[in-house]
């Protein structure tokens, strides 16, 4: 169950993110957004999202990662995944701020 | 600020209701952040607007500097790299850093500068425009090793020095000063290498949001505060001048307490610029006067009016000190070595910004320097900031006259030897500008202008500005009131009129009235009024014309103007009519 909370949680803060870069996109659409399906998800547009998901979530998007980064879930699994260059493990950081939005 | 705070700032006034400020931004590189970040800081300088910031193509600054159309937008921006002057002074661009290319590169730059001089000079006098000279460092294109300072790179700087010196001269143009030493390269904190490479984005978000800042400042800059009161004991000088005597308090090296001696220079300074200065102290007001009266005080006497040294509360002289200004508490700042003082001036008067000047704390005092400094800055000094202190104190003998015993008001209003000059060139001045932008009580609608909008609003055929300065037996007092709009076959319609606060009571508003109406022939005035929280002083003046309190728009006849006017006493001259 907690687990699940924390999901949700991180997809919220996600949907945030993406509400913020494209304003114009709304729930549902939002959840299934990818650079095919948003006209407005360029590659300008892509390092805004990325700099927003890094303050968001206090973590790094290196340039070099953004390229496979091209849609809501696949972001979302990459937070979700151990790849990130992160100081501290997701589970306990998502565990130890509880929204810093 | 946050990137994702700048968003929610832009985001939240995308309206369609808003007017919309347009900012061109200029940079050689993909300003992406910059651009964000600008929009944010402008949006919250100017809130009634949406900031629209546009750009040019990127990799070609001197070419968007010639092609900037000022009519198309309201100020701009102009982000200066190395890059911008040749590529090969970045590193987007292989074009060589060997020491044979040197020469070539400094005279590349040199015909760069050049050429965004000339286009700069060619934009109107009003136009705002901010300019960033290069904030990052160059590249290791120099033979010499890094701790060395080379010759060519001394003859770059040199050159964009010299474009920023003549700059800093023209009266549209207001340069960024980096809080910084140059930023190294190296360093993270402004270049972002692999942004560069990867993106074209050299600037971290943090140098972004920071660069946005000074831009939004430099192009919308906050309304200076018009008055200081200080504390004087352990405040003005060190000591207690009751206890150990007007000769002991100091404010020296030598007995170390320059600090004292250079808050007393700051305020000096600020007095000649127009700030007014005034003192509150518990104490014997013999005592104060005497310290006054040593020849070594760095902070004259004259400068400060009115000093209110008694007993009493500290709040209670704050309230007189405003009274005598007619000044509203929130333009004015108040320094107190107690903290205490300052918690009993805060809570009479919530809006004032109340500081404290802690003599133990060097790097507070040091800082409170700079601080001071920029709450009273202005760009530009005018003939009223040297008349300011001047005519305070005239007008409080005028209030004291006017009010003594005996005296009847007509009599004194009729006996003060008043002139009045209308000029109808006002549009032009500077000071017709600050005046509508920084006056309060006296003030039609609260409207406030950027300079393009200012210029903007005398497009039109009738439209016209008219300022009024002022001058009795008392002093002068400068440019006081500013009447702006257009005038028809039979009707003026004003939707700009302010006056400074220094000029009340003197019946100069409705020699306003009677010049516009004399001056265009007509048979009614039309007010575009709004009422603020600020501008009860002008419903006062304009009641006895009008049988209830405006809400909005009003009109006064010239019938029931002659008829309602009270007897005006002043000498009229009109210029450029």
């Amino acid at each position: 169950m907690k687990l699940k909370s924390i999901m949700n949680d991180l997809r919220q803060r996600l949907a945030q993110c993406f509400s913020l870069v494209f304003p114009d996109l709304k729930v549902p659409a939002l959840y299934s957004a990818s650079s095919s399906s948003v006209a407005a998800w360029d590659s300008l547009a892509a390092i805004i999202l990325a700099n927003v998901i890094e303050e968001e979530f206090q973590v790094k998007l290196d340039y070099d990662v953004l390229p496979e980064l091209v849609s809501f879930d696949l972001i979302m699994n990459y937070l979700d995944s151990d790849d990130l260059n992160n100081d501290h493990p997701k589970s306990d950081y998502l565990k130890n701020n509880n929204g810093i939005s | 600020m946050q990137l994702t705070e700048a968003l929610t700032i832009i985001r939240e006034h995308l309206s369609a209701d808003l007017r919309l400020c347009r900012i061109r931004l200029i940079t050689g590189f993909n300003p992406l952040h910059l651009k964000t970040f600008l929009q944010a800081h402008l949006q919250q300088r100017i809130p009634a607007s949406q900031v629209v910031v546009l750009t040019d193509v990127y990799g070609d600054l001197t070419g968007a500097v010639e092609r900037l159309q000022p009519s198309t937008v309201d100020m701009c921006a102009i982000a200066l790299e190395w890059p911008d002057l040749d590529p090969r002074l970045g590193f987007r661009q292989l074009g060589g850093w060997g020491y044979r290319e040197l020469a070539d590169i400094a005279v590349d730059a040199q015909s760069k500068l050049v050429a965004i001089k000339e286009s700069l000079e060619n934009l109107p006098n009003h136009f705002p425009v901010a300019l960033s000279l290069p904030a990052l460092a160059l590249p290791p294109v120099f033979y010499t090793p890094s701790w060395q300072l080379c010759g060519v790179e001394i003859g770059l700087r040199r050159a964009a020095d010299e474009l920023a010196l003549w700059a800093a001269g023209r009266p549209n143009i207001r340069l960024v000063r980096s809080q910084r030493q140059p930023v190294d390269v190296r360093t993270p904190q402004a270049f972002d290498f692999k942004g560069e490479l990867m993106a074209g984005l050299p600037y971290t978000i943090a140098h972004a949001d920071q660069l946005a800042h000074a831009f939004a400042l430099l192009l919308v800059p906050p309304v200076p505060k018009k008055g200081l009161i200080t504390d004087l004991d352990d405040t003005l000088w060190a000591g207690i001048a009751g206890e150990v005597g007007p000769e002991a308090v100091s404010w020296d090296l030598d007995r170390k307490t320059q600090l004292h001696g250079l808050y007393q220079q700051l305020l000096h300074a600020l007095a000649d610029q127009g700030v007014l200065i005034g003192a509150a102290s518990k104490n014997d007001p013999e005592v104060v006067e005497a310290v006054f009266r040593r020849t070594d005080i760095v902070l004259p006497r004259e400068c400060v009016f009115p000093v209110e040294a008694h007993w009493n509360a500290k709040s209670e002289s704050v309230t007189r000190i405003l009274d005598t200004w007619n000044v509203h508490a929130d333009s004015v700042v108040f320094v107190d070595d107690s903290a205490s003082e300052l918690a009993e001036v805060k809570a009479t008067h919530p809006e004032m910004e109340c500081i404290r000047f802690d003599p133990q704390d060097y790097r507070e005092v040091h800082s409170l320097l700079y601080r001071l400094r920029d709450i009273f800055a202005k760009q530009t000094i005018t003939q009223e900031d040297g008349l300011r202190r001047e005519s305070l104190r005239a007008g409080s003998v005028f209030r004291k006259e006017a009010l003594g015993p005996g005296v009847s008001h007509e009599n004194f209003l009729r006996d003060a030897e008043a002139r009045i000059t209308f000029d109808f060139a006002a549009a032009a001045n500077p000071r017709s500008l600050e005046l509508v932008n920084k006056t309060n009580q006296f003030n039609l609608n609260g409207t406030r202008y950027n300079q393009t909008e200012w210029q903007d609003s005398f497009g039109g055929p009738n439209a016209f500005a008219v300022s009024a300065s002022y001058r009795d037996k008392y002093g002068p007092l400068g440019v006081i009131a500013v009447l702006a709009g257009q005038a028809s076959e039979t009707a003026v319609t004003v939707n700009t009129w302010v006056m400074s606060c220094r000029a009340f009571g003197r019946r100069i508003e409705y020699q306003c009235l009677k010049a516009i109406l004399d001056r265009f022939l007509a048979q009614e005035i039309v007010f575009e009024f709004s009422p603020t929280p600020r501008n009860e002083y002008l419903q006062e003046s304009l009641k006895l014309f009008l049988r209830e309190q405006p809400a909005g728009r009003f009109n006064i006849s010239r019938a029931v103007f002659l008829d309602k006017c009270p007897k005006l006493y002043h000498e009229v001259e009109i210029h450029n009519e």
